[in-house]
């Protein structure tokens, strides 16, 4: 992977819980304005990289490269200023906030007002506050959520998987990590989410995909890196790794 | 619509509240019955502080007794002993109050559930002891004496009447703020915070420090209450500040409903009120208390507040 830039680096990265070795010296790179796939059967350790790249967890070695600068030791909230989202696995919005505040929370790392502002009500703070809705707006309107004003929480699963990509993108990102985006989706949802995905791509926001889907990560991904029992096995182009010997022995059992 | 949307900002909120306030305390003669008007502002206030701590952030404390005490006793003891300006030192016990929570907060909040509890009740307790056995400065379980009331140039907030015009615009004072900060963006992370953790971590919220800030800001309105009700009643003692008053202000917080500010000033005259009308059952009034307290928790879960609002917008839908 000479050619093109490079905007995320994972270089050597343990993780052991107790005496479970999570993660063995995996090393891979995320190229610039690409989609990427991490993939692997379940208990890979998919995302225990994903929860190390945004400071869940501190990891027992290795050092992980975004834009040049290592994120080792930062706090979660700061990753995201540095302009890394994410999603989770089950989907995880606030449900007890509507639709509009779950995607204005989203913009906090790229806002400043804090409580003595907020208390006061001053104007540099009002001024925000109207940024911020109208970033929100906006972002709930490409995704296409018609109802900002109702309960995250009583939204149905692609609702709310829409309401949690959404937040994620408030807080605009260049780097955007989706832990299964795809699952318990239909297909006709799941081909909506690939258009989706590949539009966010154009916008020049690098993707880095978690997915059991096959079909997804093989149809929209431009880089596959796969993971098995906390170790890399394969790393490549889509239909390079497709024929991997390792990758389909670990899939398919043979 | 328009007037709709009005109703909803915090100003006008508090405008026609502050003419409800005004008129009763025009309408009361009695001046027993301003005494418990100007207790109920005092607790609103420390009310309206825990809940923006418990309601929207979501950490439990069962020591707020301990910041109002601060502030009290040292207004108390600032002004009588050492002689200083009333204004200046209240504003100074806010300061120290404000230092204290944050000094005892960043360990105490890296604490949750029962554990932030026991914390909270252990500072409060420890206060309390400090309170009655430093006798001589504090003046012990007997209490502490002398203390003057608060004035403005030549008007002197001496008489029921004219506390009721000092505490109740810090009272709106306090509600017009803490309605700002919860529409706000910190609102909305404190709210995150309280649903998730992790998630709001990861969104880009500052949770340690955010937590950290709300206790402080909670006890800031307690110490501001303290002192108030130093100067107010012009005594102080250790049983004011005891373990129960923590209890009552908890009580207050949920009995109005967790994350309702209006909930909370609800909560916190009924509760105050309430003792006052019980009297009729003479022997039998602290049963009836229970008895309320039981039945407004069974029927409205989630406050008084919001379990009144909820039934009103279903009635209204029947209708329609």
């Amino acid at each position: 992977m000479k050619e093109g830039k490079v905007i995320l680096e994972c270089c050597g990265l343990r993780k052991r819980f107790g005496g479970l070795m999570v993660l063995n010296n995996i090393s891979f790179q995320v190229p610039t304005g690409k989609i990427t796939a991490l993939i692997g059967p379940n208990g890979a350790g998919k995302t225990t990289v994903l929860n190390a790249i945004t400071g869940v967890f501190p990891l027992d070695e290795g050092n992980i490269l975004f834009k040049g600068h290592s994120l080792n030791g930062l706090k979660s909230f700061k990753v995201v200023e540095c302009g890394i989202a994410r999603t989770f696995q089950n989907v995880r919005i606030f449900p007890d906030m509507t639709v509009l505040d779950n995607v204005m929370v989203g913009c906090h790392a790229k806002t400043r007002s804090g409580f003595i502002d907020a208390l006061l009500h001053l104007p540099a703070m009002r001024r925000e506050e109207t940024a911020i809705r109208q970033c929100s707006i906006e972002v709930i309107e490409r995704l296409g959520i018609s109802e900002k004003d109702t309960l995250a929480g009583s939204l149905s699963l692609v609702g709310q998987k829409k309401v949690e990509i959404a937040r994620a993108l408030a807080s605009r990102p260049e780097l955007l990590m989706l832990d299964e985006p795809a699952s318990g989706l239909s297909g006709d949802e799941t081909r909506q989410l690939a258009e989706a995905l590949i539009e966010i791509g154009q916008e020049g926001i690098t993707i880095l995909l978690i997915e059991h889907d096959m079909n997804l990560v093989m149809g929209i991904s431009d880089h596959v890196v796969v993971l098995n029992y906390g170790e890399k096995i394969a790393d490549g182009p889509p239909e390079s790794v497709q024929k991997n010997d390792r990758v389909l022995a670990a899939y398919l059992g043979c | 619509m328009n007037h709709i949307k009005s109703i909803h900002s915090p100003a006008c909120q508090i405008g026609l509240f502050a003419i409800l306030v005004q008129g009763c305390a025009l309408l009361v003669r009695n001046s027993y019955y301003l005494f418990v008007l100007n207790i109920v502002g005092i607790n609103i206030i420390v009310v309206i502080g825990l809940n923006l701590l418990m309601g929207y952030a979501g950490q439990i404390s069962l020591g707020h007794a301990a910041f109002y005490a601060i502030g009290a006793y040292l207004s108390a003891i600032l002004t009588v002993t050492y002689g200083f300006p009333a204004w200046p030192t209240l504003f100074l016990a806010l300061i120290i109050t404000a230092g204290v929570a944050y000094v005892i907060g960043i360990p105490i909040m890296r604490l949750e559930g029962h554990y932030l509890v026991m914390a909270t009740l252990g500072f409060g307790i420890i206060l309390y002891i400090v309170l009655i056995q430093w006798d001589d400065v504090t003046g012990g379980p007997s209490g502490f004496a002398g203390i003057e009331p608060l004035h403005i140039g030549s008007l002197t907030f001496d008489s029921d009447r004219r506390f009721c015009y000092l505490i109740w615009p810090c009272v709106l004072l306090t509600l017009w703020g803490s309605l700002n900060l919860v529409r706000s963006r910190v609102g909305r992370g404190l709210m995150a915070l309280r649903s998730d953790e992790l998630v709001a971590s990861c969104t880009g919220v500052n949770t340690e420090g955010y937590k950290v800030k709300v206790f402080v800001l909670s006890a800031v309105l307690a110490s501001l209450a303290g002192s108030l009700y130093a100067h107010y009643i012009g005594f102080v003692s250790p049983g004011t500040f005891s373990f129960f008053y923590s209890i009552q202000v908890v009580t207050m917080v949920i009995v109005g409903g967790l994350g309702s500010l209006w909930g909370s000033v609800l909560g916190a005259a009924l509760l105050t009120v309430l003792p006052e009308f019980l009297g009729i059952f003479q022997t039998y009034n602290v049963l009836m208390y229970g008895l309320v307290l039981m039945v407004v928790l069974v029927f409205f879960p989630e406050g008084l507040l919001p379990g009144l609002w909820f039934a009103l917008q279903k009635t209204h839908r029947k209708h329609r």
